[in-house]
């Protein structure tokens, strides 16, 4: 008999997870700790029928991704910090154009060249609003193996039914550890392709949305002779200087995200029916505060773990609903506090929310987020806990 | 009805921006700009029907009826164009001046095939020579009778990169800079699309310089044609990698300190495999030479010197639309006759027709090649 239990690291759960969601193409730049992913496609993709191609840059690398997309593939590049920076101008023309694609950020600590080895979670904001203006974003962040690979399903899934990039935010951890995963047979797999057009060339305008905000653009090549442009435009696409064309569109383009945020929105709860003390977490933290709240309630405190996969758009209903039954909240990141911000704004003095913060490229230690538990629980420890 | 069917030139007077490139051109003086500044036949009985004003208005107003054949005819061996191109082009004797305007007219109602009408007329100001770079390109993918539905345009930002709104394929309007790895990605996921690239000179060579490159050093199966207009048109007047020594800019009040780029010699450099000049005046030869590129397997460069009468030419004092088309007329030379010249009296000249031409391995074929395996 054989299994399909395998021995994996996260940038090769990524890798396999692209291939089974459709992943045709690949263009990206060598940058540590993502590149074992450009090196896995760089392998696989000829004899998957696909292409791989290292660019000069990253700013080249997204561009030929979306053109890759525009072409009918299903396209992807991975980074870290650096890189995912020089990608800014064109994640904002993907999610203009509506250019299905995914781009996945290992965080590495920053800012600038910082630690490329060590591991952060500095880029929360950034993969927000990195790029310029109004824009809605999806960014899913895996705290083990197996969740990198489900989260690329995802993310494939998500960029092509609403055609939108999708970003994978992952962690220098999450993307080097090596954990035993049985990944799901290719036939489990629920994969999502783009809307198509229903009509013939000239039937229905490129732009015009079709089912929940989404328009069936078509593939180029096939005839439908449109145009796609990261200028303001109206439904066929070309472009336009009317400011109400210009923001009804923008408005669509949150709205399509927004009406899909249940489906969209992934969270895992870990003890919280009768937690006291909540910790909020996400990426390879989730995994340092899933022990600490057990150890915690061998204590005999009562904690529990709210672990966010989905980043953006923010779970702001399930804390929300947490923060009026759990009255203490730690909030554990490897940043200076970007979800704890987020998560004050939302809770809004309902309870009180201590954020636990480490700049320096070093994951928490069960321990340390046990004692901050502990303390919380106490009332020793109000505000923030600098590591 | 937009047309005024006034024999022998017809005239869509909607597309006029009162340039005066035809009424200079017009060596019988038979046309002139009315009261509001659009063309007018005023003396037909003196139009020879030579056709110089069709194809030298940048707007696609005229069209010159049963236009008198002169010079060599269109295609080389008058039966259609070759396989390949390229190499002919090499080996063929262009005289000086025979390249210039006056015959192969890709005619209103055909050039209309390939345009969105809608959009038209063009936003590029009155006399600028994009719109003959656009008349140059359509009348090259008529005469290859390529299917307009397998075409990509891929377009910069700048004045040049609004080109591909009004062609009527599939068109993509890309990031400033970045059109050249847009259409990488096109090309390598369906490689059976022609996919043309158009660019500024600053979109091509100062923020695109590296993707530049590094297409012409695959040897991508592209045709890029830059839109030299030795200026930063859009963003009003600054100078690019390509603006003269001692020419203004705005961003050079007093005259340019850069060198400027030999664009054709960095391609060429580079690996490109196919790099070609030609003018807004010499229409035939530029509509030869992108022909030429669009049959070229591997990387093809044709640079289009045009004229920016607004950004440049004001702050640079550099006449009108039709004296900029004279100047081009004066100062560029056929590349065999340009290698013959001593080296000072290379100095005001410049070289066009095609520059270069070699084979290499094309990415995309090394990579089906490889897939293969
Ligand atoms: C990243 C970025 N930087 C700057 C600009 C502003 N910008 C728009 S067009 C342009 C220059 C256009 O000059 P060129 O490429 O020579 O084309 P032209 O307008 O002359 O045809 C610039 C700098 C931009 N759109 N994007
Ligand atoms: S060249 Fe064309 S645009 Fe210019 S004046 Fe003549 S008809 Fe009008
Ligand atoms: S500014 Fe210059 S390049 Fe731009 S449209 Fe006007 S004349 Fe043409």
């Amino acid at each position: 008999m054989t299994t399909r239990l395998r021995l994996m690291q996260g940038n090769e759960a990524v890798a396999e997870a692209a291939l089974a969601a459709g992943a045709r193409f690949f263009a990206g730049y060598p940058i540590t700790p993502s590149t074992e992913i450009a090196e896995i496609m760089a392998a696989r993709l000829p004899a998957a029928g696909g292409c791989f191609i290292q660019m000069e840059d990253e700013i080249a690398s997204l561009a030929t991704v979306i053109g890759a997309s525009l072409a009918g593939k299903k396209a992807f590049t991975a980074t870290s910090g650096p890189g995912f920076s020089l990608m800014q101008e064109n994640i904002g023309f993907a999610v203009m154009a509506e250019v299905p694609c995914v781009i996945v950020n290992v965080q590495r600590l920053g800012p600038s060249t910082g630690i490329p080895t060590a591991p952060g979670q500095g880029d929360v904001m950034q993969a927000r609003w990195g790029t310029h203006g109004d824009h809605p974003m999806v960014v899913f962040c895996p705290s083990s193996v197996r969740e990198a690979y489900d989260l690329t399903v995802q993310a494939f899934n998500v960029a092509e039914r609403l055609r939108t990039p999708v970003v994978v935010l992952l962690d220098e951890i999450v993307a080097h550890m090596r954990e035993g995963v049985e990944l799901p047979a290719p036939g489990d797999l629920e994969i999502v392709s783009r809307p198509r057009p229903a009509g013939p060339p000239g039937s229905c305008p490129a732009y015009r949305p079709i089912e929940n905000e989404v328009p069936a653009v078509p593939n180029f090549g096939d005839g439908y002779r449109f145009h796609v442009t990261g200028l303001a435009h109206d439904e066929t696409g070309l472009p336009t200087n009317s400011t109400q064309v210009a923001d009804a569109l923008v408005r669509r383009l949150h709205r399509k995200v927004e009406l899909f945020r249940r489906e969209i929105t992934f969270t895992r709860a870990y003890l919280l029916e009768d937690a006291q003390v909540a910790v909020i977490a996400y990426g390879s933290v989730a995994r340092s505060a899933r022990q600490a709240v057990k150890e915690a309630r061998a204590y005999g405190v009562r904690a529990g773990l709210l672990q966010l996969q989905t980043i953006w758009p923010f779970p702001q209903e399930e804390i929300a609903a947490l923060s009026s039954r759990v009255k203490k909240l730690v909030v554990a990141e490897m940043n200076l506090g970007q979800v704890q911000a987020e998560i004050e704004r939302i809770v809004s003095g309902r309870a009180r929310v201590v954020s636990l913060t480490n700049a320096g490229g070093r994951l928490f230690t069960p321990g340390e987020i046990r004692q901050a538990i502990g303390a919380v629980s106490r009332g020793h420890l109000k505000k923030v806990v600098h590591q | 009805m937009e047309i005024i069917n006034q024999e022998p030139v017809k005239i869509n007077q909607k597309w006029c921006k009162g340039c005066g490139i035809c009424t200079s051109f017009c060596r019988q003086e038979a046309l002139a700009l009315n009261e509001q500044g659009r063309a007018v036949l005023a003396r037909p009985e003196k139009c020879n029907r030579c056709g110089l004003c069709e194809d030298l208005c940048p707007d696609y107003v005229l069209t010159v009826v049963d236009r008198v054949q002169h010079r060599e005819p269109d295609q080389p061996n008058g039966s259609g164009w070759p396989g390949i191109v390229a190499p002919r082009l090499a080996d063929r004797q262009v005289k000086p001046g025979g390249e210039g305007p006056g015959t192969g007219a890709l005619p209103k109602s055909e050039l209309e095939r390939y345009l969105r009408r809608e959009k038209m007329p063009h936003l590029w100001c009155a006399g600028c020579g994009n719109g003959l770079v656009v008349h140059a390109l359509l009348k090259a993918i008529h005469q290859l009778s390529l299917d307009q539905n397998k075409i990509v345009a891929v377009a910069g930002i700048g004045c040049a990169g609004r080109a591909a709104g009004y062609l009527d394929f599939d068109t993509l309007h890309t990031t400033h800079g970045r059109a050249l790895a847009f259409a990488t990605g096109v090309k390598l996921s369906r490689p059976e699309l022609t996919v043309i690239v158009l660019m500024g000179d600053g979109d091509a060579a100062a923020i695109g310089g590296n993707h530049l490159i590094h297409a012409a050093r695959r040897n991508i199966d592209l045709t890029a044609i830059v839109f030299n207009n030795s200026i930063y048109g859009m963003t009003g007047g600054q100078y690019s990698p390509l603006t003269p020594p001692a020419s203004r800019g705005t961003t050079a009040p007093y005259g340019n300190i850069e060198r400027p780029f030999d664009l054709p010699a960095l391609v060429q450099g580079a690996g490109g495999t196919y790099v070609a000049r030609a003018t807004t005046y010499h229409t035939r030869l530029l509509a030869d030479l992108i022909k030429g590129g669009l049959t070229h397997r591997g990387f093809a460069f044709i640079e289009a010197i045009t004229y920016c009468p607004t950004a440049f030419g004001r702050q640079n004092k550099a006449g009108s639309p039709a004296d900029a088309l004279r100047w081009q007329r004066d100062r560029a030379m056929n590349i065999q006759a340009y290698r013959r010249l001593a080296h000072d009296e290379k100095k005001d000249r410049f070289p066009i027709g095609l520059l270069y031409c070699s084979e290499a391995p094309e990415y995309g074929a090394s990579y089906s090649a490889l897939a293969a395996k």
